[in-house]
C-alpha cells in the first residue's frame, strides 16, 4: 500500500510540474513594439474636446506591447507645444472595470460579475518639458530626472516631471492602479510654444494578449478650469471620456453598459 | 607572569583604570561629520516688535512694543543670496518647474520660536514658543493688547490661568506645565531688547550640511492685523478627534526655507547682509567654533 501511495506522490508531483504559468510572462508582439514614439500632438481645443465624434478622431488610440529588451520600461512617448494656458492631459488604459472580487484591499465578497481578470492593463501618466526627459523618443523610455547645480558646484538631483497626481491620503506622486484612467494639469504659462513630452509609461500588460490598448489626448483648459472639470462637461466617470479604447470581444458592449450605469445588467450579487 | 596572563595579574583597580582608559578613547573618536551646528544671535528691529494699538475705551492710538509680537524668526544656509529675484534679497533658486517657482535647495536650516498649539482653537497658528512666560502673559497679551481674547471650545473668554492649564493637561494628558512648549518660563524667553533698542536672541541651526561659501539668511515672519502668520498651515501638525472635537493644531509649512518667497509678504524682515561660511571644511568649521550676528534689518513693504 506504501509503495501505491509513494507511486501516486510520484506521479501527482511531476503533473504539478505541468504548470509552469508562463502565461503570466508577457512576450513581445511584434504588431505592438514595446517603445513606441507618436511625434507631435495639438491639443484639442475646447469645442473639439465637447463634439464627441471630434474628441475620438483627433485623441490617439493606440497598442502597447512589451519591451523586447528585458528589463527595461516600455511606454509611449509624444510631444506637445506649450499652449501659453493650462492643458489636461489624459491616459485611459484598457480596460473598463476592475472587479470587485478580486481586490485585494477591500475585496466585495461574493460579487459576481463577468470579467475577464487577465485584459487589465495599466499605463502612468508623466509630463513634463522634453527639454528635461533623458529619454530617447522610440528608442528607451526615460524619465524628467535632471540635476542641477547650483553656485557652489553642489549637484541636486530633481524632479522635472510636472503631472502630479494625490492619492487617496492625498499624497502627491500618486498613481491610478491597472485598467484606469490618469489625468493632470499643466501649466504652460511660463514656456508658450516650448516642447512638452507625455509619457505613457507601460507598467503592465493583460496577460491575455501581452498589449495594452489606450486612448490619450491633450485638451485646453479655460482659465479657472480643472482637468476634473473639464472631464466631468462631457463624462461623469473618467473612463467614459474617451471611448473604446480596448479592442477585445464585447469591450466596446461592456463600456457602453458601464457608462450607461448598466453594468449591473452583467453582475449578479450573491445573497 | 602567571600562566594565566598579563590580565589576571593585574590588581583590580589596575583593571578597572585600564577599562576606563579604554572607554575614555572611545569618546575622542572624531567622525569628520559633514554636517555642522551653527551659532550666533539674530536681531530683529524694534519696529518688528512694535504696533500701533487703538484703545477701544478711550479711543487713543497707542504705540506698543512689546516681544510677543515677533513671530517666528526663521534661518537658512544657501548658496547664495541675490538681489534680483524679488523685492527683497532672497536665496538663490533651481530651475522653474510648472508654475512653481525654483527651489532654493537649502543645506539646513533653524528657527528661533516655532508654532505651538495652546490648548484652544481660538489660538491655532497664532503662539510661537518661547514668547510667553505663563498662562498670565498669554492670557493679558490676547486680551490686553490684541483685544483677540482666547476663547475655549464652547466660545467663553478664557480668564482663569487655572482654567487654561485644566484644559491643556486634559487635552494633552500632561501633568507639568513644563510640558507645554509654548510656555517658556521667565528665564525662557528667546528674545530681550539690547542696547539699542532692538531685540536679540540666540540661535542654533542643528546639523547644517556645510559647504564652503554658502550663506546664512533668514527672514521674521511679522503676523498680520487679525494676527495670523503666514508660515502657518491650519491644516497640518497634530490630529484630535476627541468626542466631537476633531481637528489639526497647525504647523509651520513643510517647504519654507525651499520656497521663501511663497510666505514672505508685507511686514516681515529680511536679513540683508547673509553671513558667508568660508572655512574649508566641516572640520575647519568645528575647529573654529565661530559664532555669528544676523540683522533682520530689511522690512518687506510690496
Amino acid at each position: 500500500m506504501s509503495r501505491l501511495l509513494l507511486a501516486v506522490g510520484f506521479v501527482s508531483a511531476f503533473v504539478a510540474c505541468d504548470r509552469d504559468n508562463e502565461q503570466y510572462f508577457p512576450q513581445p508582439v511584434a504588431e505592438y513594439p514595446g517603445v513606441v514614439d507618436l511625434g507631435d500632438f495639438v491639443p484639442l481645443t475646447t469645442s473639439d474636446w465637447a463634439d464627441p465624434s471630434l474628441r475620438v478622431e483627433k485623441s490617439i488610440y493606440d497598442g502597447l506591447g512589451k519591451n523586447a529588451v528585458p528589463g527595461q520600461w516600455g511606454g509611449a512617448t509624444f510631444t506637445f507645444q506649450g499652449t501659453g494656458g493650462t492643458v489636461c492631459v489624459l491616459v485611459d488604459p484598457e480596460a473598463v472595470f476592475w472587479v470587485q472580487s478580486v481586490d485585494a484591499r477591500s475585496p466585495t465578497d461574493g460579487y459576481l460579475c463577468e470579467d475577464d481578470n487577465y485584459d487589465d492593463g495599466d499605463l502612468d501618466l508623466e509630463v513634463g518639458l522634453s527639454a528635461y526627459y533623458n529619454g530617447t523618443p522610440g528608442v528607451s523610455i526615460g524619465n524628467f530626472e535632471q540635476v542641477y547645480e547650483d553656485s557652489l558646484g553642489n549637484e541636486v538631483v530633481f524632479e522635472a516631471n510636472e503631472c502630479q497626481m494625490n492619492g487617496q491620503r492625498g499624497q502627491a506622486g500618486a498613481h491610478a492602479g491597472r485598467a484606469t484612467p490618469e489625468f493632470c494639469e499643466i501649466d504652460t504659462s511660463l514656456h508658450p510654444g516650448r516642447d512638452y513630452t507625455v509619457l505613457l509609461r507601460l507598467w503592465s500588460v493583460p496577460a491575455d494578449d501581452y498589449v495594452v490598448h489606450y486612448a490619450a489626448t491633450v485638451v485646453e483648459i479655460e482659465a479657472g478650469e480643472s482637468c476634473a472639470d473639464v472631464i466631468a462637461a462631457v463624462s461623469a466617470d473618467p473612463e467614459c471620456a474617451l471611448p473604446n479604447e480596448g479592442t477585445g470581444d464585447g469591450f466596446a458592449a461592456v463600456e457602453e453598459l458601464y457608462c450607461a450605469g448598466e453594468l449591473d445588467s452583467l453582475c449578479t450579487e450573491a445573497e | 607572569m602567571s600562566p594565566r596572563g598579563v590580565l589576571f595579574d593585574m590588581t583590580s583597580a589596575t583593571r578597572a583604570a585600564l577599562l576606563l582608559a579604554v572607554v575614555a578613547q572611545a569618546c575622542t573618536y572624531d567622525e569628520h561629520l559633514p554636517q555642522v551646528d551653527i551659532k550666533g544671535t539674530v536681531i530683529v528691529p524694534r519696529a518688528a516688535a512694535t504696533r500701533v494699538i487703538l484703545d477701544d475705551r478711550t479711543g487713543v492710538e497707542a504705540e506698543v512694543v512689546d516681544a510677543r509680537f515677533i513671530g517666528p524668526v526663521y534661518l537658512g544656509a544657501y548658496s547664495d543670496i541675490r538681489f534680483d529675484l524679488e523685492n527683497y534679497p532672497h536665496p538663490a533658486t533651481g530651475p522653474i518647474i510648472g508654475g512653481e517657482l525654483g527651489n532654493t535647495y537649502p543645506y539646513g536650516g533653524g528657527t528661533v520660536g516655532v508654532f505651538d498649539f495652546a490648548c484652544y482653537t481660538s489660538t491655532l497658528c497664532k503662539v510661537v514658543t518661547g514668547r510667553y512666560a505663563d498662562f498670565s502673559s498669554m492670557l493679558d497679551f490676547f486680551s490686553n493688547t490684541l483685544d483677540q481674547p482666547i476663547v475655549d471650545e464652547q466660545g467663553a473668554e478664557v480668564q482663569s490661568p487655572d482654567y487654561f492649564r485644566t484644559s491643556c493637561f486634559d487635552l494633552f494628558e500632561y501633568t507639568e506645565d513644563a510640558e507645554l512648549l509654548f510656555l517658556a518660563g521667565e528665564d525662557g524667553l528667546d528674545f530681550k531688547e539690547n542696547a539699542d533698542g532692538d531685540f536679540e536672541a540666540e540661535f542654533t541651526m542643528w546639523r547644517v550640511n556645510y559647504h564652503p561659501g554658502m550663506k546664512v539668511w533668514g527672514w521674521m515672519d511679522a503676523p498680520d492685523g487679525n494676527f495670523d502668520f503666514t508660515t502657518c498651515d491650519p491644516t497640518n501638525g497634530q490630529q484630535f478627534n476627541q468626542y466631537s472635537a476633531s481637528f489639526t493644531t497647525g504647523s509651520s509649512h513643510i517647504d519654507l526655507l525651499n520656497f521663501p518667497s511663497n510666505y514672505i509678504d508685507i511686514g516681515d524682515f529680511v536679513v540683508s547682509e547673509p553671513f558667508e561660511l568660508t572655512y574649508e571644511d566641516a572640520d575647519a568649521f568645528r575647529a573654529a567654533a565661530p559664532t555669528f550676528t544676523l540683522v533682520y534689518d530689511f522690512p518687506v513693504e510690496k
